[in-house]
């Protein structure tokens, strides 16, 4: 056995004291923000509420300089579950902050946090009442006849219920990650199916979905994000921008929002069990709501590693819309990394602006 | 007690018991799938990464380097205990596990949720104080009026649109007369006039 190089030794004492000191500062780092932790400043591109309805409101964002486009552009998110200020988490990671400095007049609304004397709501009103009144509110702002509906997650089907029954006012369409075949839309399926998930004894006993439950559910899909997400903390805790970023991200992902009790009964027992929408048996304000009624340009976008929406299940709107121009994309990452973080910046992001720009001329 | 009610409770606890064994298999069977042993599988990522540091070190890397293979090697472990709960959710047996968890839970919580609102609302009326459920039922009323007042609102807004397109409608053939648009007459007007002149004359 050879003899260790002396300086060697020395080198690799030293590299180990390097990563001491690197551990050690992490270290410090990670307990300042467990004892302080910052307050992550989210939600900070201008904004303005243009219309309230109940607990929901519609924001227009940017000035009236930043606004090329004469499309206005009207975000749809998901009602419940999470709060969206993902879409605006802090700025030089924002969407609606990009899509602001891309020229659009961009309105996104904002469902609220119902509460119990809100359980009566439904899919239904959702889609036949406060929509369309949000969604002319921003036409009316906006000046323009026709807009583009984006959706994301649940607001994509909701959207493209929308864009079924009022084709009128819809120019583009754009389904983000939002599910539309639930024969294919994973775990949720499965856990879901109605032999296993009795909705109706959980709306009855507790009203709602209480924002507990929900918080479970998303867990599960995921059982190790956490672990994942604690490494990748602990190895990028000297960077002050990760740091930043995982605030903001750590902020929103641990703000659970319930559903209305009628509106999560009817969105599992017509959505997830009885896949309604699909097959085009579903009927919301007493009319029948048919894909196929969608013409407009269409783009759907998915993600690779969706848990929540799989790929698949976003894609079912190509085939069940009738438009002639749509485009498909399935971009790598997960259902968040689709709307948030740097790789929605390099990947989604672009790709939703461009097609937007193209069709809003 | 009577025979048939300790039989009834016999029954029940033997359904529990049942459910719950159920249930723990369903859910031992998603953390540890067969043929999995939890302390070896940790065991094993260990010593891999323990290797994997060595292997770096003495192939000339530096510690910085061998830290990020540890990490790689991690993140690859992770994500592959990922896959292998999510396979084990993916079934049919866990889904039916976890709808009974939950089941129970409902069965225990929805009588004690009845019960405690039950006396809540009879403490509130006791102390002459509106119950929890007197103040939700107010909100939702509320909720309502708005409701029925944006749909007022609506069919004002629907209404005034028709108006403003009727008076589009009426002005185009005063427009298309000429002299008398330009004397700012209403045809409709003066024809009523006329007509009322006539009316007069006879």
């Amino acid at each position: 056995m050879s003899e260790p190089n002396t300086s060697t030794v020395i080198d690799l004492a030293q590299q180990m004291q390097d990563e001491g000191l690197r551990s050690l500062q992490r270290f410090s780092k990670g307990l300042e923000l467990l004892w302080w932790p910052p307050e992550p400043q989210v939600g900070k591109t201008l904004r303005q509420p243009i219309h309230r309805s109940n607990k929901s409101v519609l924001y227009r964002y940017g000035g009236a300089g930043d606004r090329r486009h004469g499309v206005p552009v009207v975000m749809v998110p998901n009602l419940g579950i999470s709060r969206p200020y993902i879409f605006d988490l802090y700025p030089g990671s924002s969407f609606i902050e990009h899509m602001v400095g891309r020229g659009f007049d961009f309105y996104l609304l904002d469902w609220g946090v119902f509460g119990e004397e809100d359980n009566g709501l439904t899919v239904d009103e959702c889609v036949t009442r406060i929509l369309p009144r949000m969604y002319r509110k921003a036409l009316e702002t906006s000046g323009a006849e026709a807009g583009s509906l984006l959706g994301y997650c649940m607001g994509g089907p909701l959207s493209a219920c929308y864009a079924a029954l009022f084709p009128d006012g819809v120019r583009n369409l754009v389904n983000m990650a939002g599910p539309i075949d639930y024969a294919r839309a994973g775990l949720f399926t499965r856990w879901l199916d109605a032999r296993h998930f009795d909705v109706d004894k959980l709306v009855n006993t507790f009203g709602s979905m209480p924002a507990d439950l929900v918080r479970i559910g998303f867990k599960m899909l995921r059982p190790t994000m956490d672990v994942t997400t604690f490494t990748n903390l602990w190895w990028n805790l000297t960077d002050e921008r990760y740091v930043e970023g995982y605030l903001a991200l750590g902020k929103w992902a641990n703000e659970y929002v319930p559903f209305p009790g009628e509106f999560f009964r009817q969105w599992v027992k017509e959505f997830y069990q009885a896949n309604k929408l699909i097959r085009g048996e579903l009927e919301l304000g007493g009319e029948r709501v048919r894909l196929s009624a969608i013409a407009c340009p269409l783009l759907v976008v998915g993600a690779k590693q969706d848990y929540i929406c799989p790929p698949e299940c976003a894609r079912a709107l190509m085939d069940a819309a009738s438009s002639t121009d749509k485009e498909y994309h399935e971009l790598p990452g997960g259902h968040i990394s689709l709307i948030a973080g740097r790789a929605a910046a390099r990947n989604a992001w672009p790709k939703v602006s461009t097609w937007l720009a193209e069709h809003s001329r | 007690m009577s025979e048939g009610a300790r039989r009834h409770d016999h029954d029940f606890f033997s359904m529990w018991q049942r459910t719950m064994e159920q249930g723990f298999q369903g859910w031992s069977r998603a953390a540890a799938p067969p043929g999995l042993d939890v302390l070896q599988f940790w065991m094993q990522l260990f010593l891999r990464g323990l290797e994997t540091w060595v292997q770096t070190l003495q192939q000339g890397g530096t510690v910085q380097d061998a830290m990020v293979q540890w990490k790689k090697f991690t993140d690859e472990s992770v994500e592959h205990w990922s896959k292998v709960l999510g396979g084990a959710m993916d079934t049919e047996e866990f889904a039916a596990a976890s709808g009974r968890l939950l089941d129970q839970i409902l069965h225990v919580v929805g009588p004690l949720r009845t019960g405690l609102q039950a006396g809540s609302e009879e403490f509130c009326r006791t102390v002459n104080l509106p119950s929890r459920k007197q103040v939700t039922g107010l909100a939702a009323q509320i909720v309502a009026i708005d409701a029925r007042l944006e749909a007022m609102e609506d069919r004002l807004g629907e209404l005034a649109a028709s108006l403003k397109s009727l008076e589009v409608l009426i002005r185009r053939p005063a427009a298309e007369q000429g002299p008398d648009a330009e004397r700012g007459g209403r045809p409709e007007a003066s024809r009523a006039g006329k007509a009322g002149r006539r009316r007069r004359d006879a």
